[in-house]
């Protein structure tokens, strides 16, 4: 128990170094390079640092960095939770249909023109109503006599899923012109952010994450079955019903503001309960900083790999994401 | 009228030779640049099929459509054409399978200014318009040989130009692009010209390091406040001066001789910037 406890410890304290490792690394690298002592002194003049590198690390790095450590967290967390819910290690926030809803939503709203609209946030505020309303028709189809039947939910999601990617196809094809611009949104990136984003993002991460706190104990009786779970006093439709609306809550609010980003609502469910257990009272936690580093990794990738250009952050995490996890697949030998 | 000298031979850009016995009077143009320019030389009596998207000039919105980017291929075998002009990158998926149906098949592929002359010389001797398009031609070799002949300006004008001001990143013209040969030929320096071949994101660090004079975009005019309210975007000098222009992407993105146009419009804007 207590080498069990050691361990723990040493987790923490590493994970706490590669935390600040890679918030130097995010700041220091990108289009333009700049050294731990620039960042630094920018870092102490505060916000009003006037020059070029001021604005770069104030204006575009840090509430890029922001942007992409939240939206990791919310991607996490809504992994952790469907992966709890429904008992599949291949369930992601993907996988319910709601990213597909918020990108049919927000390719239209392109489409339509909508990006100067709302002081910038036509584009998110489309997909975020279009992902919602994905989650509630999958709702309806999975729900029968007051009863949420998790095997048909997953269906359902996929099904609702893929059609609503089937009008995102749809749309690009009679887009013309506007397609790179609307193929790059769904790719995802934070090349837009903002703090009006930032601030518009940290509730829902407190929701998600005290949301999922407070499903822990439900969430980890269900690990033993939705009977077991109700045989032990949880009211398992409720259950269903708020994990649901908190994963899709959260991947809505993630994939408004910065389009498909694959594999991170995967992949770092799969790699917290590795390092940190199975337990979903720390989960929300542990996959949440987790998920937050690796966004912020693979957007300070994206954004100086390929000087001047950019390339779309979803390209990078499929990239890693898909090799790593079939890695972690052989290695519990589940293929 | 269409000269005479029929039957001849022409070599389209990938060096293959068609051989045309009369002046073609049923031609498909499959990109809405050819169209221009058959109608610029004259040939547009000859045309008998175009893209939904050849809107100029207005004469052209009136012909029997063949598709839009996605080509119908049926449809083109329908009107049975005696000349099919197709874009080797443009239709490239389309381009195997009418030559399959043995099309008499023209493909230009131009690349930069200079090609642009080329299109309309080939296109001339393949209608039989040969001198209206010789006239045009020249005037791109003209003003490539202008700049040859003046001076390097030790001072160019630096330019942006973009195609949208929302969401970041922009997506900028970057190398072989007729816009690029032009913002050189008006005196200016596409900053944006070392990114990469054709349209590219830009990093909107490199954009805040570049700081151009003058940015270019082919976003109408009543859409770019974005630019003014970013907290970013709005330190820009072209913003902060008022350089920005909005101007027709079809004088600048399509091979016509309206990149003539498009030159002059972006002289004046140069000009302008540099009185400042």
């Amino acid at each position: 128990m207590t080498s069990q406890a050691g361990k723990r410890v040493w987790l923490i304290l590493l994970l706490g170094a590669v935390v600040i490792v890679t918030a130097v690394a995010g700041l220091c690298l990108g289009a333009e390079r700049l050294s731990p002592g620039q960042v630094w002194h920018i870092l102490r003049e505060g916000v009003g640092a006037g020059d070029t590198s001021g604005l770069i690390v104030w204006q575009l790095r840090l509430p890029r960095m922001a942007m992409a450590a939240l939206v990791g967290v919310l991607l996490s967390v809504a992994g952790v939770t469907l992966q709890g819910l429904l008992r599949n290690d291949l369930a992601d926030p993907y996988t319910t249909g709601v990213s597909s809803g918020a990108a049919m939503g927000a390719s239209a709203a392109v489409l339509a023109g909508w990006e100067a609209k709302w002081h910038g946030f036509g584009v998110p505020a489309a997909g975020f109503v279009c992902a919602i309303g994905a989650a509630v028709l999958v709702l309806m189809v999975a729900r029968r006599e007051g009863s949420l039947r998790v095997s048909v939910f997953l269906l359902a999601g996929i099904v609702v899923g893929s059609f609503m990617w089937s009008v995102v196809t749809l749309m690009l094809t009679l887009a013309g012109a506007d397609v790179g611009r609307v193929l790059f949104w769904l790719m995802g990136s934070f090349a837009d952010a903002e703090w009006t984003r930032v601030r518009l993002l940290l509730p829902f991460v407190l929701v998600g994450v005290l949301g999922l706190r407070a499903m822990a104990y439900g969430l980890n009786a269900f690990a033993l079955g939705e009977e077991s779970a109700a045989h032990l006093g949880f009211d398992v439709e409720r259950l269903k019903r708020w994990a649901i609306v908190l994963s899709a809550l959260c991947t809505a609010a993630a994939v408004s503001v910065s389009g498909i980003i694959g594999f991170v609502g995967l992949v770092v469910p799969h790699m917290a309960r590795r390092l940190f257990g199975a337990d979903h009272r720390q989960l929300g936690l542990s996959a949440g900083v987790l998920g937050a580093v690796l966004m912020v990794w693979a957007d300070t990738l994206a954004r100086s790999i390929a000087r001047p250009a950019e390339i779309p952050v979803g390209v990078i995490t499929a990239l890693l994401g898909a090799p790593f996890f079939i890695t972690l697949l052989r290695r519990e030998r589940l293929v | 009228m269409p000269d005479t000298g029929f039957p001849r031979r022409v070599t389209d850009f990938r060096g293959r030779t068609l051989l045309l016995r009369q002046p073609p009077r049923r031609i498909v143009s499959l990109t809405p640049g050819t169209t221009e320019t058959l109608f610029a030389i004259g040939a547009g009596r000859q045309v008998v099929g175009v893209t939904a998207y050849c809107d100029y000039p207005p004469e052209a919105k009136r012909l029997p459509k063949v598709g839009d980017m996605r080509t119908d291929v049926e449809a083109v075998v329908a009107l049975r054409p005696d000349l099919v002009v197709a874009d080797g990158v443009l239709n490239r998926r389309f381009i195997p399978q009418l030559e399959r149906l043995k099309l008499p098949l023209l493909v230009i592929a131009p690349k930069s200014w200079l090609d642009v002359a080329k299109v309309i010389r080939l296109l001339g001797k393949a209608t039989g318009h040969d001198r209206t398009a010789e006239t045009l031609a020249s005037r791109f070799e003209q003003e490539e040989r202008k700049l040859r002949s003046r001076p390097a300006n030790p001072h160019p004008v630096s330019v942006l130009f973009t195609l949208n001001v929302e969401p970041l990143p922009m997506w900028v013209a970057g190398r072989d692009l007729f816009v690029n040969d032009m913002i050189r030929l008006a005196g200016g320096r596409n900053v944006a010209e070392d990114g990469g071949t054709n349209y590219y994101a830009i990093s909107t660090e490199v954009l805040l390091t570049k700081d151009p004079d003058v940015i270019i975009t082919t976003v109408p005019a009543d859409r770019l406040s974005p630019l003014r309210e970013h907290p970013v975007l709005r330190r820009l000098k072209a913003v902060r001066n008022g350089a920005v222009y909005s101007v027709d992407s079809n004088l600048f993105v399509r091979p016509t001789p309206r990149l003539l146009k498009g030159l002059e419009v972006l002289r004046k804007i140069l000009a302008e910037a540099k009185r400042r």
